[in-house]
């Protein structure tokens, strides 16, 4: 067990982030009795200065980087990490949303949900942050005034909806004064939900990287007489001893003879350990390769689509030569197209030939060499990767695989599921941001009927639409998908079966995939 | 009380850490300085490529000031590990007595630390050099990267750090330039103690109380025994059974009243401790940005 959870705030200049992690460490008995006197500022307690530790950042009162603090609950350790709001610092929060299991996102009551609260939300979204928190501070500005509350959850919760995030909490807190951050207080009685503690120490860890491929990318050879082990860190699923690698690029195969962690031998070990494997044969194997389970190795290509996150003031152009860093590999690529960028308030794209600072952007990668890498939204250290300058060195953007070379094309379509009422607007949002940022059809679930905008979609584009009659929560391919055993989702999710069907109902929807998981071919 | 699980965590974190820097840079050293993160570091770095030994040296910025019971652990520790121990320090400014009742703590860390350190890393052209702050230390330190960029001139620009993605490290530097690597970046004093413990690692005994005789100067007690300017402090001596929770430079390292004598003792003074670790440190306590600014001109 990893008891350890990665928090990343994020909001705009001012809505109280640095005040609300210095409510949280406060409360919890966090905050050393020496630290809590340098806060003291004009004969008042100034939580936000426990986090802004930069002498810029006490002088303008903002957060210029992103500060990381420790808090110790019974539950667990939570690592937060307060990134800046202001948009000329997009790439720090990029870097605090990147490793996060949970992103926290404020919004100030009184002045509502602005471009920086949208960006973050996106850029959460666009780094696949599993659980997303949205707090709505300074309530004790509005009188904690139910309406306000529910209004911002209404309108915030669309726009979330759109980028296809339907399972956010929404929390109504007073940073300043305490209210539902640790303790309840009494100032908001129509509030049942939980406080912000509460909620952090709900969000279940790691689960998806558990259930995950093997995958590690080797970082070492350990090499002393007549010893020869592969070090490295586990990133996704697990091994064991009699387990059967890949070596990737290579395809050399072997059987894990032995474990070392730091903690000593082990038969079996998850993801996030760091280990030393020996083999029962010599494999011809370096830094850079990447060792898979041998039933399930990732593709491998020279060429793939990727959304970026851009940090650079010079702006990308297609043709620009990089170096890319990913887990596995640094190898030099070429940023062919820019597919679109992507307009933050509206989540349009629009055709464009440069990515500009704190811009985000689909676009296509030529790379030096074919090496193994995935989709991000299948796994996050095999599909993420750096752009580096060639030249100065500079780190330029992030990246996230969206999709490999079109002949290589498989894998499960990204999924969403729409519970409850959602109106067609919404609905329509929700297909356009994923026809947008996907360039491969979208598997929707939803509790309506009869959306137009499925229909057009559908046969416009041909996306893949499965849902439910109204029962909302437990739609069809949910309940499937739960039924399959480890192989067959392994099959539907390495895309070798795909359900091409459109309008169907559960019943039918449970027949085709059935069908299909039997036969294991492609419709 | 808290899990521990989160120890085994930091644990195969930082080693991660450790095994990206021996293989991303031409020649990488790890600060040593004695204290009790430097020895959880060495020992992590141990584990990191055992059976093989650790592929690179220690370093050691001796002021001068160093109680006699830190280079002899030192000494021990090197030996035990098996590590190529290399010194650092300013002979010149030792000759000349430079002090920080002088100079001040500021210009004295200078002299003392931040110049013997940069002429090392330049002398053995140490391009990554390993140390063991943490973020909880000390607010400036809460915004350190786990590879922090330094320019040619050692420098650090906290408002131009390199992003740092998902565990995807940009290591690639000019020539002259270097980094600082921070793998226990994300443990705090506490969990320091627990796999202290945990591991049953050696430490320095001033970690542990004892009678020693002090002197009360500026709401700090100050260690009188080979402290080099005794004479020079004001009041009276006692005995106080006191131990230190970091160790630094005789003069400028405070010693804090406690019973503790053990590792249990001390971690359960930790654990309902209200003060911060730092407060003991007298370098810290020059302005309210002192550290922030000794970082920018190389100090580590
Ligand atoms: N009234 C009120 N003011 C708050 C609250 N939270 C923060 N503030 C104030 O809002 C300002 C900005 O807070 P800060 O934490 O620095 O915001 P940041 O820029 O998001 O980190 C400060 O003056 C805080 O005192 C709150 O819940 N209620
Ligand atoms: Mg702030």
């Amino acid at each position: 067990m990893r008891d350890v959870l990665r928090v990343s705030t994020a909001g705009s200049v001012d809505d109280g982030k640095s005040t609300l992690i210095g409510r949280l460490l406060y409360e919890t008995q966090n905050v050393a009795s020496d630290q809590l006197k340098q806060l003291e500022h004009k004969g008042e307690l100034d939580l936000s200065r426990l986090t802004d530790g930069l002498r810029a950042e006490r002088e303008q009162g903002i957060t210029i980087d992103v500060a990381f603090r420790y808090l110790n609950t019974s539950e667990r350790r939570i690592v937060l990490a307060d990134s800046p709001g202001h948009a000329a610092y997009t790439r720090n929060m990029a870097t605090a949303a990147s490793d996060s299991d949970c992103a926290v996102i404020l919004l100030d009551a009184q002045r509502g949900i602005r471009d920086q609260s949208r960006r973050h939300a996106l850029i959460a979204s666009t780094m696949n942050t599993a659980h997303l928190i949205v707090v709505v501070n300074k309530m004790d500005l509005v009188d904690y005034r139910q309406s306000v509350f529910q209004r911002l959850e209404d309108d915030f919760g669309r726009y979330l909806a759109s980028l296809g995030k339907t399972d956010a909490i929404t929390i109504p807190v007073s940073a300043l004064k305490g209210d539902n951050v640790v303790v309840r207080g009494a100032s908001m009685g129509w509030y049942q939900g939980p406080t912000l503690l509460e909620a952090l120490e709900a969000i279940p860890l790691n689960r998806d990287r558990k259930t995950q491929a093997f995958r590690m990318p080797v970082q070492w050879i350990a090499r002393s007489e007549g010893y020869r082990g592969i070090s490295g860190t586990v990133a996704s699923g697990h091994i064991a001893v009699g387990d059967e690698v890949l070596v990737m690029p290579s395809g050399q195969g072997a059987r894990v003879a032995s474990i070392a962690t730091a903690r000593g031998g082990a038969e079996r070990v998850d993801a996030d350990t760091a280990v030393t494997l020996t083999f029962d044969r010599d494999l011809d194997v370096s830094r850079g390769h990447l060792l898979v389970h041998h039933h399930l190795p990732p593709k491998l290509t020279d060429r793939l689509q990727a959304r970026l996150v851009w940090f650079h003031s010079e702006p990308l152009q297609p043709g620009q030569h990089v170096w890319l860093k990913s887990a596995a590999s640094g190898l030099a690529a070429i940023v062919e197209r820019i597919d679109h960028v992507l307009d933050v308030d509206s989540l349009n794209t629009r055709a464009a030939d440069r990515l500009e600072l704190n811009e985000l952007g689909l676009v296509q990668l030529k790379m030096h060499r074919a090496i193994p890498i995935e989709r991000y939204v299948d796994n996050k250290t095999t599909g993420s990767f750096i752009l580096i300058d060639p030249v100065d060195n500079h780190t330029l953007a992030a990246g996230m695989v969206t999709d490999l070379d079109s002949d290589l094309k498989s894998g499960l379509p990204p999924s969403v599921t729409i519970r409850g009422e959602a109106d067609v607007t919404v609905f329509a949002r929700v297909l356009q941001a994923l026809l947008a940022r996907h360039s491969k059809p979208a598997l929707v679930l939803t509790g309506r009927e009869h959306p137009e905008s499925v229909d057009l979609a559908v046969r416009s584009v041909g996306v893949i639409a499965l849902w439910t009659h109204p029962h909302p929560g437990d739609s069809t391919w949910a309940v499937v998908f739960e039924e399959m055993d480890d192989d067959q989702k392994v099959r539907v999710a390495e895309g070798r079966i795909s359900i091409n069907r459109h309008l169907v109902s559960p019943e039918e929807a449970a027949l085709i995939v059935a069908r299909h998981l039997d036969g294991g071919r492609h419709e | 009380m808290l899990t521990t699980s989160h120890i085994d965590a930091l644990e195969d974190e930082a080693i991660h850490i450790l095994r990206e820097v021996a293989a991303e840079f031409q020649k990488p050293v790890l600060l040593y300085s004695v204290g009790k993160d430097s020895t959880v570091l060495l020992h992590l770095a141990k584990k990191a490529f055992a059976p093989a030994s650790i592929p690179f040296p220690l370093l050691h910025v001796d002021t001068g000031y160093k109680f006699p019971e830190m280079i002899a652990f030192r000494d021990e520790m090197a030996r035990q590990y098996g590590v190529r121990l290399i010194v650092a320090r300013n002979e010149m400014a030792i000759e000349a007595g430079a002090n920080p009742l002088d100079l001040g703590t500021d210009a004295c860390c200078a002299q003392l630390k931040t110049q013997p350190l940069l002429e090392a890393l330049r002398k053995h052209a140490f391009d990554a050099a390993i140390g063991g702050a943490r973020r909880d230390e000390e607010k400036s330190r809460a915004k350190e990267r786990i590879f922090s960029f330094r320019d040619q001139h050692g420098q650090w620009d906290p408002r131009n750090q390199r992003p740092e993605l998902w565990k995807l490290w940009n290591s690639r530097l000019k020539q002259g330039e270097s980094v600082r690597v921070f793998p226990l970046s994300n443990w705090t004093e506490r969990d320091i103690w627990q796999y202290l413990r945990r591991e049953s690692l050696p430490l320095v005994p001033l970690y542990f109380a004892k009678e020693r005789p002090l002197k009360r100067v500026n709401q700090q007690w100050l260690p009188l025994e080979n402290h080099p300017l005794h004479h020079r402090l004001e009041g009276e001596e006692h005995w106080i059974s006191c131990r230190f929770r970091t160790l630094g430079c005789v003069p400028c390292t405070a010693a804090h009243p406690s019973h503790a004598a053990n590792l249990d003792e001390v971690i359960a003074e930790v654990q309902a401790a209200t003060t911060s670790e730092r407060g003991g440190r007298l370098i810290d306590q020059g302005s309210d940005d002192a550290m922030e600014r000794k970082k920018q001109a190389g100090y580590f």
